[in-house]
């Protein structure tokens, strides 16, 4: 899953960005709120993490956070800040955010409420998430089972299908596949992306990932026999 | 005793005091004016009858109706004397006997008046004293009597003035009890209106709630930005320490984990010592003599280390500025000053004492970007950094460090556009003249 991450501190960001990124969590950062309102429009992103003091003001993020929802951008937003009072909390999570964490907090609780957002966002209500062909997703522990029974799968691997099953039914081109699963290389080839859809549908079923003609893959269709 | 009624028994002190004198001299002038009028009476009839002596007055024998007249009160005798001292002559049946001496004598309940005659005979007046006694006892009793029904209904008006006076206060008194108990210390009295003294206790009431407001508000803020600053650090720290426990890691690992830790740590301690310093701005200063020259040339030297390895040419000029106050202090802000232009600043920092009118002075300037003039008040307040520097180190105190100092010392920090276009920071104080 893909996480815009909104701080100020740079020592602060690169913990986060470690600390998500130990979980599979890709995060990109912005150092400041006009950044982060760039790079959401730019691109979509499962979830936002917002601090709400920020160089433009000490209330950019929660002015951040509306100016995303008046643009109808309803990706999951949890604010990370230091303000703990409650009318802050109150103010963040009237203003459009999803969630509210303080500073310090611990990172299985920050994993475990990202995950719980993003899952909601998506609908489901569990980290398992239903995959063609009888297998599902596990979001925390990063693995594929059929009948608990747990396919090996490499990381990459499992991003890839992470990928599809957040947004089923959504057709991904190759490039943004690459910008997903292989956020930190650059020039990767394209072909690389068919390899590895074609080792996922020899682990998992050929009915797995779909191909859409002209564009990319998208996940199976749930339900469909395997 | 409430004030209430202690301002009663002072009125009611007061009143008696002024019933029992004006009865007392009443009481005297009265009685001094009976006796007067006694004694005027004795004198003419003393006087009707020496004219009378020898005549035909005196001839009556006495009689039964004689006796009966000098019965009836205010009937004077009359007693003629020779000058060997044989009665000669009376008026009258005399109650008593006096001796012979010219003036007034008083005998039992008998005021007798006698006057010597030009023959060295004495003429003798007497007359009962009974109705001017009566008359006195009875003022006597008079005023006995009322006195303590006035007295009485001194101290009742004197309650009611006492109270009527207080009824105000015991509002206010109310009201800042309640404030007080339930710890608002927004809310107010209400301002009477007009000068009186009660306008003016509502009005000082209220004034001295505001400034309390102001304080606790201040000092309110202060402690949440003080523990918002500490609490990114303590993020940091606590973050990386977790997620370095997750799993087994390499020693780079470990070590690049615990040098963060090492780094954050130092941070936070600085930042304690910054907040420390600020509350012992609080304090007022010793009277020390303090030169702000030898202050400049101690706080280039200690920073020249840092300044060679910014690449940062610091030149320090000017001459003697001598004032009063914590030397360690002035020196804390004087640093403050000039690690803010090293690190803001450009490549060249000047670090300039004088004096000028009333004030010393010391003063740093950079030839750095300086700051908007806008931005001036804002840095003044504490955790407020320049724009774009949030995150970079510095907790954002060190110019509220230096002002609060300066306003210890009672000066004044000034900032603004330095000659070469950077910042000019500049902590004015008193100056001295005389050092002892």
């Amino acid at each position: 899953m893909r996480i815009l991450l909104v701080e100020d501190d740079p020592r602060m960001a690169e913990l986060v960005v470690e600390g998500l990124a130990e979980d599979g969590m890709i995060v990109d950062h912005a150092p400041g709120a006009t950044v982060g309102d760039a790079m959401s429009e730019m691109q979509s992103y499962d979830l936002i993490l917002l601090d709400v003091m920020l160089p433009e003001g000490r209330q950019a993020g929660f002015i951040l956070a509306k100016t995303l929802r008046e643009r109808r951008d309803n990706t999951p937003i949890l604010f990370l800040t230091a303000r703990a009072d409650v009318d802050s909390r109150l103010e963040g999570l009237e203003g459009g955010g999803d969630d509210y964490l303080a500073k310090p907090f611990d990172f299985r609780e920050l994993r475990a409420r990202i995950r719980a957002l993003v899952r909601r966002a998506k609908g489901g209500s569990t980290n398992l998430v239903p995959l063609p062909g009888g297998y599902s997703l596990d979001l925390a522990a990063h693995e594929v089972s059929k009948d608990g029974k747990p396919v090996s799968l490499t990381p990459r691997e499992y991003a890839l299908l992470e990928c599809f099953a957040l947004n089923p039914g959504r057709a991904y081109s190759r490039n943004t596949l690459i910008e997903r699963v292989w956020p930190e290389e650059s020039n990767v080839d394209t072909k690389v992306v068919d390899v590895f859809v074609s080792t996922v549908r020899r682990k998992l079923g050929e009915e797995i990932i779909e191909t859409v003609r002209g564009t990319g893959y998208r996940l199976g269709r749930l339900g469909a026999s395997g | 005793m409430s004030l209430r009624w202690r301002l009663t028994l002072y009125y009611a002190a007061l009143s008696a005091l002024i019933l029992l004198l004006g009865g007392g001299a009443l009481f005297l002038a009265l009685r001094a004016s009976l006796r007067q009028a006694l004694d005027r009476s004795l004198q003419d009839a003393a006087g009707i009858a020496a004219s009378q002596v020898g005549g035909d007055a005196f001839a009556a024998p006495e009689s039964p109706n004689d006796l009966l007249l000098t019965r009836l009160p205010g009937s004077t005798v009359i007693r003629v004397f020779d000058a060997q001292g044989r009665e000669t002559d009376r008026f009258g049946r005399p109650p008593v006997s006096a001796p012979l001496r010219a003036g007034f004598t008083t005998i039992g309940e008998t005021r007798v008046y006698t006057e010597a005659l030009p023959d060295g005979g004495f003429i003798q007046v007497m007359r009962s004293e009974v109705e001017t006694l009566q008359a006195i006892g009875r003022t006597q009793k008079l005023l006995l009597l009322g006195v303590s029904p006035l007295l009485l209904l001194g101290v009742g008006l004197g309650y009611l003035l006492a109270d009527r006076a207080l009824l105000p206060v015991d509002r206010v008194a109310r009201l800042a009890g309640a404030i007080a108990a339930s710890g608002r210390y927004q809310e107010r009295v209400p301002q009477t209106p007009g000068k009186d003294e009660m306008a003016r206790l509502t009005g000082t009431v209220n004034a001295m709630l505001s400034r309390l407001e102001a304080t606790i508000e201040r000092e309110r803020a202060f402690a949440l930005a003080a523990a918002h600053e500490l609490r990114t650090p303590l993020t940091l720290l606590h973050g990386r320490a977790t997620l370095s426990l997750e799993k087994e890691r390499t020693p780079e690992q470990y070590r690049a984990a615990l040098q963060l830790v090492a780094r954050t740590s130092q941070e936070m301690t600085g930042l304690v010592e910054s907040l420390l310093a600020l509350a012992r701005t609080n304090q007022p200063p010793p009277p020390d003599p303090v030169d702000l020259a030898d202050i400049a040339a101690e706080i280039v030297q200690a920073a020249a280390s840092e300044a060679r390895q910014r690449g940062v040419d610091v030149v320090q000029g000017g001459c003697s500025a001598l004032t009063r106050g914590d030397a360690r202090a002035l020196q804390l802000a004087a640093t403050n000053l000039l690690y803010n232009a090293l690190k803001y600043g450009g490549k060249k920092v000047w670090v300039s004492t004088g004096v000028r009118g009333e004030e010393a002075f010391l003063e740093v300037c950079d030839d750095g970007p300086g700051i908007p003039e806008g931005e001036l008040e804002r840095l003044r307040q504490p955790f407020q950094r320049g724009a774009g520097l949030q995150g970079s180190g510095g907790a954002g105190l060190g110019l509220a460090i230096t002002g609060a100092v300066a306003e210890g010392h009672g000066g004044r920090l000034e900032l603004g556009r330095g000659p070469q276009g950077g910042l000019r920071a500049a902590v004015w104080l008193p100056h001295q003249t005389l050092m002892l």
